[in-house]
């Protein structure tokens, strides 16, 4: 079982805590409209059972819409993030879905001298 | 003050031509300009591979101080969101700064006989930065084309679906997202300013093109095709920035 950071879980409970349920944020985030549950019932589960599913947390389009519309300005993604990255780092670096093998392999093929260049203006 | 471009992966991926004639363009006005084709690693960043990112991320900055660039002129979204949260370089979008020097002469107006009327996906890493989007309408008006904008746009804009690797985790949702984009705008006729929104918005059931299309390409009428979905294919997309740095090497 994922160790999560106090930071992340610090995160999630300000969430669980401070929404509203109003689910202005739902409205226009497919994300969100389609998962369901409110953010105070997501993070608060999250808090109190310590797992989340990994296709949840890497779902969030990162893109801060809910935080423009939610009344009490709650960062959603910041926390999806810090969860990501516990994802990685509580699990030795593993990947916690293989269909994210392919990020590292664009990232590897990215730094190829066939698609980098650089060159100082005169 | 010494400035370089960066086109970023995308773009890259999508239109090499359309990238070599833009820095031949700012470089009429930047004759020092450097250029800078890497990769910001933003995709690192989003999956959560933080230490993979900033050893990825510093060395962009490394090659970016290398050049001595003090401004760099950014032309994807992503990369200038992520570049924004250094203190090393101070980053510029392209729009603003293309904006500010003018289209080339031979675009102005080039559209006014145009029965085109767009709307605009603006890219959501930059939602909260108004002075691209008002140089992103002032140009595709400069240009002659009619806009019609969103009411969920500017700093309201939604994610075209692709935004923090939703189309690698979960592509089923992703495309929900992109046809609900697709569907939340006024016309199905799109200009983005990321290739990764314009192929988002293809996929969403729209016809989108890139805002460098516009310049540098044929004036679009009503009922005319968009550009191929080119992102779509591994293999044009790599094969496109593989190409771009060849342009690159010759501008």
């Amino acid at each position: 079982m994922i160790k999560y950071s106090a930071a992340t879980l610090a995160k999630a409970q300000y969430i669980s805590e401070t929404c509203s349920a109003c689910r202005r944020c739902q409205r226009d985030c497919v994300f969100l409209s389609q998962q369901g549950q409110t953010p105070d019932q997501l993070f608060g589960d999250f808090v109190t059972t310590g797992k989340m599913d990994p296709k949840i947390a890497y779902s969030c389009q990162l893109c801060q819409h809910c935080t423009l519309v939610c009344p009490h300005k709650l960062d959603l993604a910041a926390a999806f993030l810090a969860i990501r990255q516990d994802l990685i780092t509580q699990n030795h670096g593993r990947l916690p879905l293989k269909q994210l093998n392919g990020v590292r392999f664009n990232q590897i093929f990215s730094n190829f001298k066939l698609f980098t260049y650089t060159r100082k203006g005169d | 003050m010494r400035h370089g471009f960066m086109a970023g992966c995308s773009l890259s991926a999508y239109c090499p031509e359309y990238v070599g004639k833009t820095v031949s363009y700012l470089k009429q006005f930047y004759p020092e300009l450097s250029i800078i084709q890497q990769c910001c690693g933003k995709p690192l960043y989003y999956i959560g591979e933080q230490q993979k990112f900033e050893k990825q991320y510093n060395k962009l900055l490394d090659s970016i101080d290398d050049c001595q660039v003090d401004e760099i002129i950014v032309a994807c979204q992503g990369c200038l969101s992520m570049l924004r949260q250094s203190e090393r370089v101070k980053s510029v979008s392209l729009w603003p700064v293309l904006a500010k020097v003018g289209l080339p002469a031979a675009a102005i107006g080039k559209a006014k006989d145009s029965d085109m009327v767009f709307t605009i996906q603006d890219s959501c890493p930059t939602r909260n930065e108004t002075d691209i989007h008002q140089a992103v309408i002032q140009l595709l008006r400069e240009l002659g084309y009619q806009v019609k904008l969103a009411k969920l746009s500017g700093k309201n804009t939604l994610c075209c679906g692709m935004g923090g690797m939703c189309g690698v985790a979960n592509p089923k949702l992703a495309h929900d997202a992109m046809v609900h984009r697709v569907e939340t705008l006024p016309t199905k006729n799109i200009v983005t300013y990321c290739a990764s929104c314009r192929s988002a918005m293809m996929n969403g059931g729209g016809q989108s093109w890139h805002l460098l299309d516009l310049i540098w390409g044929p004036v679009v009428m009503q009922g005319d095709h968009c550009p191929e979905n080119v992102l779509n294919s591994t293999f044009i997309s790599w094969k496109n920035r593989y190409r771009t740095k060849k342009v690159l090497e010759h501008v």
